[in-house]
């Protein structure tokens, strides 16, 4: 369903010169399938999912959607995916049903299909305490699950969450991932980045460590604790982006990514 | 799957749709009227307060607008010419005449004379006895506050 291959993206920056922000990143995600991308902050990660849902174009490699190029066929591309980030963007005017009954309108869904896929998913969401509550008196937890009801509206078969669980209480962040759980289980396609351990353990079906633009190393949790020493992930993690730096720092002409050429 | 529901599944049509501009403009004027400040601004503002400093301002106006002072002569036939002492009595007038009313005084006489509207009057149009002698004027006197009468330039 996600094919990336050879994925770069450079940004010219007037002052500060040629930053690569994602250097050579390949990846494949199918169906019914948790890819998790996993790297500190300024990793590159934000940039991939932006690139993947057509937001940002790439300088090079080759991006594709349930077979739609995010360059070529992009209208294409948005129609088939929905997109969740930890800024929810919700209006502070517009109650819970009419804001998911909007952004269901603007995929073209016809009227008697949309009011019965919105009552679907209030039901599917536990959304119906605060279907007629606006935006503005929604705690963060409810903004969320109407992000999330926005980006399934038009039931889309691949999902991107990018660090969707960011300023969540514990609550509603496991709320949030039994969600994603769900979603998984009914054969959407997945891809959730964080940088949060503890989710990606929990959730993902595949990991892509990420740093400095590059994937440092990809698999299931099982081979790369096979591959990688470490008493847990997070000592797996921190042993891998510390032996990465040390390789950098003895010769910093083989990596450029991720700081500024 | 989405396919299954939106018309016109063309993939090569990245143009915005009409109904796609309806449905945001749409979007944001309810939001906007939602919006209590807006409202305001947009009519209560200019159905009850643009009113009001209008009229405020108005009466500002009338308040600082200067009138000119309205002056009433009467008599003033009797100070043309020469008195009987044969003293010269300055001209109170621009001209000679003395038949028109709203007339201005005479250069020098007061400060401004255009902030003095004068009316002139003869003795007789007022119902007096003609006076027969007039005392002359030694020299010019400043123009009092409110109507002036000859007697009181006298």
């Amino acid at each position: 369903m996600i094919f990336v291959q050879n994925l770069m993206k450079a940004y010219d920056d007037l002052q500060r010169g040629r930053f690569i922000a994602a250097d050579g990143v390949s990846f494949n995600v199918g169906e019914g399938e948790i890819f998790g991308l996993l790297g500190p902050n300024g990793a590159g990660k934000t940039t991939v999912l932006r690139i993947l849902s057509t937001v940002l174009a790439p300088t090079s490699g080759i991006v594709r959607i349930c077979g739609y190029d995010v360059i070529a066929d992009a209208t294409m591309v948005r129609r088939h995916i929905g997109f969740v980030s930890n800024n929810t963007a919700i209006y502070d005017r517009m109650t819970a049903f009419e804001m998911v009954a909007h952004f269901g309108r603007l995929h073209g869904l016809p009227k008697n299909v949309l009011t019965d896929r919105v009552d679907d998913l209030f039901a599917r969401l536990r959304m119906e305490d605060f279907r007629d509550t606006p935006g503005a008196k929604m705690s963060t937890g409810m903004k969320q699950k109407v992000s999330i009801a926005r980006a399934l509206i038009h039931d889309p078969p691949v999902l991107i969450f990018d660090e969707a669980t960011l300023g969540l209480d514990v609550l509603v962040a496991r709320n949030l991932l039994e969600i994603v759980r769900d979603l998984r289980d009914s054969g959407k396609c997945l891809i959730f980045s964080t940088h949060i351990m503890s989710e990606v353990e929990r959730l993902c079906d595949r990991i892509a460590i990420m740093h400095h633009g590059r994937i440092l190393d990809m698999g299931t949790l099982n081979e790369l604790q096979g591959r990688h020493e470490g008493e847990n992930f997070e000592e797996l993690f921190f042993g891998l982006l510390s032996r990465h730096e040390s390789n950098t720092l003895q010769s910093p002409e083989r990596d450029t990514a991720g700081m500024f050429a | 799957m989405i396919s299954k529901w939106i018309n016109g599944n063309d993939p090569r049509s990245p143009r915005l749709r009409p109904e796609i501009i309806r449905l945001v403009y749409f979007r944001e004027m309810r939001d906007q009227l939602r919006d209590r400040r807006t409202v305001f601004s947009i009519a209560v503002v200019p159905l009850v307060l643009y009113p009001l400093l209008g009229m405020l301002l108005l009466q500002i106006a009338q308040f600082t607008r200067e009138y000119p002072a309205s002056i009433c002569v009467v008599g003033a036939d009797h100070l043309v010419g020469l008195d009987a002492a044969g003293a010269q009595v300055p001209p109170l007038q621009t001209s000679s005449t003395i038949e028109g009313s709203d007339a201005l005084f005479a250069a020098g006489l007061v400060p401004d004379s255009t902030k003095l509207k004068a009316t002139f009057f003869e003795w007789n149009q007022i119902g007096h006895q003609p006076i027969a002698r007039l005392k002359p004027i030694e020299s010019p006197r400043r123009q009092p506050r409110g109507p002036v009468t000859a007697s009181t330039m006298l």
